[in-house]
C-alpha cells in the first residue's frame, strides 16, 4: 500500500508522521529528535545546512540563515507582512520577477517555496530513512488563516521537494483529528497553539460526519517560544552587563551560546524548579582573559519575566470566543498544541481562562503531524468516515458600491459548491460593470484579498438599479474558483477562472524540482561514499594492526612475503579509491579488504 | 678620465658639479696608433647608459642560483614536489606530540626547500641589448637608448655616438647619474624568508600585517592565501579524518579551569558528542583555519577526543 506521510511544516519546527497499521508513528531524525528546526542556511563553503545544524549557527551566520520562511510564503512583495519581515529579518529579502518574494543566500537567490521545499525535503528524507523505501505522497498542514495563494505556495514547495501534496489541511483541524481519532463524538473545542514563533487559537466544531468546522481563528504571528527565550537572554545579558560592563549582545558567538542556553533552560524549567546556566569563556576581555557566565534561573523568575506574554495569549483567546460568538462555557475541550504549552504557567492560565483542565492526551509537538498522517492514510485507504470534508478557508465574494464586500460563499463551506446572487447597476446609464473577486472576512473589500477581476460590458442604458446582473460563484473539488456574471435581460455574459498562484511559473517550479532532485542524488551518493569509506577505513585499521603479528608468523617465508605485499597493495588501492571519492571503487576494495582481513585472522589464529 | 691618462680606469659618470671630459683628442695622446687592432674594442666609456649596460651584463651572466642569498621563493610559482619522507615540521608544531593513532600524512602542498626554490625572475633583457664582449656595432641601437631614456624619464636624449676614424666624440651633457634602486621592503623580505623556510604561521602573520596597511598588496595576498592553504591541510592531517565525532574529554566542572579564550570556549560549546569535526567546522562561524587550530590545540590538551564514526 502506498505510504502517505503527514508533515507539520511549522514556522520554527517541523514534524513528520505516518500511520503504521492503525497507530500513528512520529519519525525521529538522525539526531533522535522528533521535531526538526525549519531553518535553512548556506555556509561560506557553499554547503547547505537544514535543521538542527542550521539552527546552531543561525546567529554566527545570520545573513545566510533563513528562519520563519512560513511568514513569507505565498505573500506578495508589497504586503505589510513582507515589509515588516524586511525590517526584522537578518537575511536579505528582495522582490521577485512576479511581484513575489525572493531570498538571497550567499550569491544565489531562492523563492520562498524553494526554501520551504528544503525543509520538506529533509522531512521526506527522514521518512525514507525510517521506511527504507521512497516516499512520494504527503499531507501538509498550514495555519487556518492561510489564503489560497499561501496554500498553493505550500503545495508548490512540496512539489519542488519531490512530494505530491494530496491535501492541504488546517493545523487546528489536524490537531482536532488527532485528538478525536478513534472517538466518535460531536464537540466544540478550542485549539490553543503556542509554537516557536507564532500563536494561534481556533474554535472548531468536530462532527462525527467528518466535518471539522473552523468557526473562528485568530492569533499573533509574532508571539511564540522565541519571545520567551528572548526574555531569558535579556535577563542574562543585563546581569552580565552590571557585573562586568560588557554587553554580550555585541558578540555573535556569545549571543549564539546565550540563545541555545536560554532555550535549554526554558525547557528544563517545565519539569524542574530551577536550573543552572553555565557558559564558561563566554567573552574575552581586552586584557587577554576570558570571562565566565554562571547563573541560576528559577521557574518563578521565568514566570515573572514572561507573564505579559502569557497574558497576551489569554486576550487573544477572548477575541477568538467573541469572533465565534460563543461563551467560554460552550467550549467542551481545550487542545494544547506546540512545545510552549508544556510551560506550567501557560497550562495554568489556559485552564483558568477556559475553566477546565486542558487536554494533555495528545503530544503537543506531534499532534498536528499525527493528524495530517491520519488524514493521509484515510485518503489512500479511501476511508470516508475519517476523511475531512474540504472547506473554503475564507469567505468569497465581490466588491460592491462603496468598497463594500458582498459575501457569496461563506467561510468553511464544504466543496464543491455553487452560489448565485443578483446585483444591479449603481449609476444611471451604466453600460459596464467591473467584477472584483475577493476572499476574506472583512466587510471592507480593501481589507480582503483580491483574487481576480473582469468586466461585463454591453449593458442596457437604464437608470441605476434597473439592470439585473446575476453573479455565480463555483468552487470545484480541486478548489478552483470560477465566477460567472450575466446580464439577465440581454444574456450578455462574462466569466473568470481564479487559480491560486504562489508567484512561481510552471517552468520555474520544474527547474527547482530538477535542482532539488540533483541535490538529493548528490546527498545520497555522498552518504553511500561515506558509508563505504568508513567500512574500508575500519578494515584497513584492523589489517594494519595485524601486520606485526603476520610479519612475525609468516614474514620469513616467500609465500608470507607475497601475501604481505599483496595486502599492502590492497591497502594502497583502497586509499587511492577513497582519495578519488569513487564509491564503486571503494566498495570493490572493501571486498578485497574483507578477504585480506579473513586471511590475516586465520594466520594469526594458527600462529 | 683625464686627458693623456690612458692607463686610468674607465671614467665613471662624472658628478654633476665636476667638469666633464668631452673629448679625446689624438693630439693629447701621442704615439697611439688607432689603426692598431688592439684598439678595435670599445674601451673606457660605454656606449650605453650605465644601468642599461649593467642590465645587459647581467643578462649575459646570470647569477648563481644555488646561492642561499638568492634563495627566495616566488609564491606565484608552483612548489616543487617533495617526497613524503621529507615533509618538515613547521615551527609551530615542532616538538608537538601527535595523537598516537593519528595517521601522519604529508600535506599535499609541502613547503619549499631552498634547493628547489626558484629565484626571482632575472631582469628581462632590453630589446636589442648588446653583448658587451662582442664586437660593438658602430652605430648605437636607438631603441636601447630610447627605452633607457623612457625608463629614466629625465634623461635628455643623447646624440648618437659617431665614431670617426681617429676620433671619438661623445656628448654626455644630457646624462645624469642613475638613482639607486629602492631597497627591498623589509617586511616583504621577512615574509618571503619565513615562507621559504617553512614557517607558514609566521609568514601568515607578516602577510596579514602587511595587508592591514595595504589591503590590496598583491604579493601579501598571494602569500597569505598560500599559507592558509598549507596550514589548513597540515592541521587537517594532524586531526585525521574530519568525519570523526568530537566529544568532550573532561568533566564539565573542570572546563572553566582551563586556559582558553572565548573562541575556544565557543567551539567547545558546540561539541555535543554527536557532531563530527567537519560539521562543527561548518557551524563554527570562524575561518576554517582558525577553527582547525583551536580543535588541534584542544585535542593536544586532551580537552576533546575524536572517535571514528
Amino acid at each position: 500500500m502506498e505510504r502517505v506521510i503527514g508533515i507539520d511544516l511549522g514556522t520554527t519546527n517541523s514534524c513528520v508522521s505516518l500511520l503504521e497499521g492503525d497507530q500513528p508513528v512520529v519519525i525521529p531524525n538522525r539526531g533522535g529528535y522528533k521535531t526538526t528546526p525549519s531553518v535553512v542556511a548556506v555556509t561560506e563553503a557553499g554547503k547547505r545546512l537544514v535543521g538542527h545544524i542550521a539552527k546552531r549557527q543561525a546567529i554566527t551566520n545570520a545573513e545566510n540563515t533563513v528562519y520563519a520562511a512560513k511568514r513569507l510564503i505565498g505573500r506578495k512583495w508589497n504586503s505589510p507582512q513582507v515589509k515588516n519581515a524586511i525590517l526584522t529579518s537578518s537575511y536579505t529579502i528582495i522582490e521577485g520577477p512576479h511581484g513575489d518574494v525572493r531570498i538571497k543566500l550567499r550569491d544565489k537567490t531562492y523563492s520562498v517555496p524553494e526554501v520551504s521545499s528544503m525543509v520538506l525535503q529533509e522531512m521526506k528524507i527522514i521518512a525514507e530513512d525510517y521506511l527504507g523505501e521512497p516516499v512520494k505522497k504527503a499531507v501538509v498542514t498550514v495555519p487556518a488563516y492561510f489564503n489560497d495563494n499561501q496554500r498553493q505556495a505550500t503545495k508548490d514547495a512540496g512539489a519542488i521537494a519531490g512530494l505530491d501534496v494530496i491535501r492541504i489541511i488546517n493545523e487546528p483541524t489536524a490537531a482536532s483529528l488527532a485528538y478525536g481519532y478513534g472517538k466518535d463524538f460531536d464537540r466544540t473545542v478550542a485549539v490553543y497553539d503556542l509554537g516557536g514563533g507564532t500563536f494561534d487559537v481556533s474554535i472548531l466544531e468536530i462532527g462525527s460526519t467528518g466535518v471539522f468546522k473552523v468557526i473562528s481563528t485568530t492569533g499573533d504571528t509574532f508571539l511564540g517560544g522565541e519571545d520567551f527565550d528572548a526574555r531569558i537572554i535579556d535577563w542574562l545579558v543585563n546581569g552580565f552587563l552590571q557585573e562586568h560592563s560588557i554587553d554580550l549582545r555585541q558578540d555573535r558567538m556569545a549571543l549564539q551560546r546565550l540563545r541555545d542556553a536560554a532555550e535549554k533552560a526554558k525547557c528544563e524549567l517545565s519539569s524542574v524548579r530551577e536550573t543552572e546556566i553555565n557558559l564558561p569563556f563566554i567573552i574575552s576581555t581586552g586584557r587577554n582573559e576570558a570571562l565566565h557566565l554562571q547563573r541560576t534561573l528559577t521557574r518563578d523568575t521565568l514566570e515573572k519575566l514572561t507573564d505579559d506574554l502569557v497574558e497576551r495569549t489569554v486576550e487573544i483567546c477572548r477575541q477568538a470566543l467573541e469572533d465565534a460568538r460563543l461563551h467560554v462555557d460552550e467550549i467542551e475541550d481545550v487542545i494544547l498544541v506546540g512545545g510552549m504549552t508544556r510551560m506550567p504557567a501557560v497550562q495554568q492560565s489556559v485552564g483558568e481562562f477556559f475553566g477546565r483542565e486542558p487536554n494533555k492526551s495528545v503530544h503537543p509537538d506531534e499532534v498536528v503531524a499525527v493528524g495530517a498522517a491520519i488524514q493521509g492514510a484515510a485518503l489512500v485507504q479511501d476511508r470516508h468516515d475519517m476523511i475531512l470534508l474540504d472547506v473554503t478557508p475564507h469567505a468569497l465574494g465581490i466588491m460592491t458600491f462603496g468598497s463594500n464586500f458582498e459575501e457569496l460563499i461563506p467561510q468553511n463551506t464544504t466543496v464543491p459548491t455553487s452560489r448565485t446572487k443578483t446585483f444591479t447597476t449603481s449609476r444611471d446609464d451604466q453600460t459596464a460593470v467591473k467584477i472584483l473577486v475577493m476572499q476574506g472576512e472583512s466587510k471592507r473589500a480593501t481589507e480582503n484579498e483580491l483574487l481576480g477581476e473582469f468586466i461585463l460590458t454591453g449593458l442596457r442604458r437604464a437608470p441605476k438599479g434597473h439592470v439585473e446582473i446575476e453573479v455565480t460563484f463555483e468552487i470545484n473539488t480541486d478548489g478552483i474558483v470560477s465566477v460567472h456574471a450575466k446580464d439577465l435581460e440581454t444574456g450578455q455574459a462574462q466569466s473568470i477562472q481564479v487559480t491560486a498562484t504562489s508567484g512561481l511559473t510552471q517552468d520555474e517550479i520544474k527547474h527547482m524540482m530538477s535542482t532539488a532532485q540533483d541535490y538529493l542524488v548528490e546527498r545520497r551518493t555522498d552518504e553511500q561514499f561515506e558509508g563505504a569509506k568508513q567500512e574500508a577505513e575500519t578494515l584497513m585499521a584492523e589489517i594494519e594492526r595485524m601486520f606485526p603479528e603476520i610479519e612475525r608468523v609468516v614474514g620469513t617465508a616467500d609465500f608470507g612475503r607475497d601475501a604481505i605485499n599483496k595486502a599492502r597493495s590492497t591497502l594502497d588501492k583502497a586509499r587511492a579509491a577513497i582519495s578519488a571519492k569513487d564509491t564503486q571503487a571503494v566498495k570493490l576494495q572493501v571486498e578485497q579488504l574483507q578477504r585480506t582481513q579473513r586471511m590475516f585472522k586465520g594466520v594469526v589464529a594458527r600462529g | 678620465m683625464s686627458k693623456g691618462d690612458r692607463n686610468a680606469p674607465p671614467a665613471t659618470q662624472p658628478l654633476p658639479d665636476e667638469p666633464m671630459e668631452v673629448g679625446w683628442d689624438d693630439d693629447t695622446v701621442p704615439s697611439i696608433d688607432l689603426d692598431d687592432a688592439a684598439f678595435d674594442r670599445v674601451t673606457a666609456i660605454p656606449e650605453l647608459p650605465p644601468e642599461v649596460m649593467a642590465k645587459s651584463m647581467m643578462d649575459s651572466n646570470p647569477p648563481d642560483l644555488s646561492s642561499g642569498l638568492y634563495g627566495r621563493a616566488d609564491p606565484a610559482s608552483e612548489p616543487a614536489a617533495v617526497s613524503s619522507t621529507r615533509s618538515p615540521v613547521p615551527f609551530e608544531l615542532e616538538g608537538a606530540v601527535l595523537p598516537h593513532d593519528a595517521p601522519v600524512r604529508a600535506p599535499s602542498a609541502p613547503p619549499l626547500s631552498i634547493a628547489t626554490v626558484s629565484t626571482a625572475p632575472p631582469p628581462t633583457r632590453a630589446a636589442g641589448h648588446q653583448d658587451y664582449n662582442a664586437q660593438p656595432e658602430l652605430e648605437v641601437d636607438e631603441s636601447v637608448l630610447n627605452s633607457a631614456i623612457a625608463a629614466r624619464g629625465r634623461w635628455a636624449k643623447p646624440e648618437p655616438v659617431v665614431q670617426r676614424r681617429g676620433s671619438l666624440e661623445l656628448d654626455l651633457s644630457g646624462f645624469e647619474s642613475a638613482p639607486p634602486r629602492p631597497a627591498p621592503d623589509p617586511a616583504l623580505r621577512a615574509l618571503a624568508d619565513r615562507y621559504a623556510t617553512g614557517d607558514y604561521s609566521g609568514a601568515l602573520i607578516v602577510a596579514e600585517g602587511l595587508l592591514e596597511t595595504t589591503p590590496d598588496h598583491a604579493e601579501a595576498l598571494r602569500y597569505a592565501q598560500n599559507c592558509r592553504d598549507v596550514l589548513t591541510q597540515m592541521y587537517s592531517a594532524r586531526l585525521g579524518a574530519l568525519d570523526q565525532v568530537v566529544g568532550v574529554a573532561i568533566p564539565n566542572d573542570q572546563i572553566r579551569w582551563l586556559s582558553l579564550d572565548h573562541r575556544a570556549g565557543f567551539l567547545l560549546s558546540l561539541v555535543d558528542g554527536t557532531s563530527s569535526v567537519e560539521e562543527l567546522l561548518d557551524i563554527s562561524g570562524m575561518p576554517r583555519l582558525d577553527a582547525l587550530r583551536i580543535f588541534y590545540s584542544l585535542l593536544q590538551e586532551q580537552v576533546i577526543s575524536l572517535t571514528p564514526r
